[in-house]
């Protein structure tokens, strides 16, 4: 069985299927020209003269188109079997190929026109997201002149993009950022708002695509607090510079600045060595930013005094992670 | 009607009538007729134009194989051989034919007893 399957194979591979539908008739016609040229001589030596004979031999044959067409009907079915597996192989060769050629094919989407980006990493077409919100403070009303410290994430294909955003509210309180997080993607936002003699208020947006609704961020008024910087003689420093960087209220909510949004609230000390930085409530645990001239941004972790007084800060000695 | 009587004998017994005449080697279409008509002594005559397409459905099923040689009147004929898939083929209808004969002669012998 196999092997007449492989000379069937091989018979279709020397002959695609209207060649051998040509040939297999041809030669059909001729073994039955053969068959019937022995009749007649058979007739003829018989006795029987020409004409009778060919007669003769073509009754006792019957319909010979008939007969041609019958055995090209068996002789090309085997043709037709392997004609179809070759066509299911051609297709699913076919197939693999488009597919092939579909995941593979350098993708528009994937390698855009740098020009054409956003810095969310789409397209400026589909990064039509704006931020919008109002800060107020007490019985809300609008603070003028409050920072929103804005950062989005993205997931742009094949990267990871992260873009902070400034604004200062107008005098109702309103703010906005326009065209900085795709509505159609995956992104999230972190924000925070803050005021001089106001609370540090944040939210963080975590994974969604949609439009965002307005922030609505409500920072009430605080009590100063101070930070002043000393080297260990007890000289002021002038020059620090410093940020609030995080604070945790007492129920465990915390409310952050990203450092890359950081920069327009970065304060430096003055003379007298201070920066004012009254976002806290006392109590709280905070975590402030400083950087003394010639050295590194450092964290320092504090909690806010109950009294008035500022909380000093000296370069940080070795192995020293708190202060106050 | 006594051509009529030859082929109903012939009917589901070509192909087993074909394998045999090749048992003894190659032949072609009109020298497995006529081996079949001289041995049959005129008895059996097949229909040459079912000849034919059967020795075609023989050869996709295997049992034969076909290949061009000149005939002894020098002309070029088709001669067909019995592969091993034949001569099984040709055991298996030979055995099945046994068993229809007797089977036959059995009912055939018990009508006789009867009557």
């Amino acid at each position: 069985m196999i092997r007449n399957w492989f000379r069937t194979l091989l018979a279709y591979l020397h002959l695609p299927l209207f060649a051998h539908t040509v040939r297999e008739t041809n030669e059909i016609r001729e073994e039955i020209e053969f068959h019937l040229t022995s009749s007649v001589q058979e007739n003829v030596d018989a006795g029987l003269n020409d004409q009778k004979s060919q007669q003769a031999a073509l009754e006792q044959f019957g319909d010979v188109d008939s007969v041609v067409r019958d055995c090209c009907n068996v002789s090309i079915s085997r043709h037709v079997f392997w004609h179809r597996i070759h066509q299911v192989l051609t297709l699913v060769l076919v197939c693999a190929v488009g597919s092939l050629w579909f995941y593979t094919r350098p993708n528009s989407a994937e390698n855009p026109d740098l020009s054409t980006l956003a810095a969310s990493g789409y397209s400026v077409a589909e990064t039509s997201g704006d931020i919008r919100g109002t800060v107020v403070a007490e019985h809300g009303k609008p603070v003028n002149a409050a920072h929103v410290l804005a950062v989005i994430k993205t997931w742009p294909p094949n990267g990871f993009r992260q873009n902070s955003y400034t604004a200062t509210t107008r005098a109702d309180g309103t703010f906005i950022i326009k065209d900085v997080y795709p509505p159609e993607q995956d992104y999230e936002v972190q924000i925070a708002a803050i005021a001089d003699d106001h609370l540090l208020q944040s939210e963080y947006i975590t994974m969604q695509k949609g439009t965002l609704e307005p922030f609505c961020f409500q920072i009430n008024k605080t009590s100063p607090f101070v930070l002043r910087f000393e080297s260990s003689d007890g000289t002021p420093i002038v020059g620090v510079s410093a940020f609030p960087f995080e604070r945790v209220e007492n129920d465990g909510h915390e409310h952050s600045v990203y450092f890359c949004s950081a920069q327009p609230i970065v304060r430096k000390s003055n003379a007298a060595g201070k920066i004012s930085m009254p976002h806290f409530l006392p109590g709280e645990q905070v975590t402030v930013y400083v950087r003394f001239p010639d050295s590194d941004w450092q964290q320092r972790r504090l909690t806010v005094p109950d009294n008035a007084n500022d909380v000093v800060l000296t370069p940080r000695l070795k192995n020293q992670l708190d202060d106050g | 009607m006594s051509e009529k009587r030859k082929a109903d004998l012939l009917q589901g017994t070509l192909d087993m009538l074909i394998l045999k005449s090749l048992i003894e080697g190659p032949r072609h279409g009109y020298g497995v007729a006529k081996w079949i008509q001289v041995t049959t002594q005129d008895a059996l005559k097949i229909e040459e134009g079912s000849l034919y397409p059967a020795l075609h459905r023989m050869q996709k099923r295997g049992w034969v194989i076909s290949e061009w040689g000149v005939s002894e009147s020098n002309r070029r004929a088709k001669f067909y051989q019995l592969t091993s898939e034949g001569r099984s083929q040709l055991t298996t209808e030979v055995k099945a034919w046994a068993h229809l004969v007797d089977a036959i002669s059995l009912v055939l012998k018990s009508n006789l007893a009867e009557a």
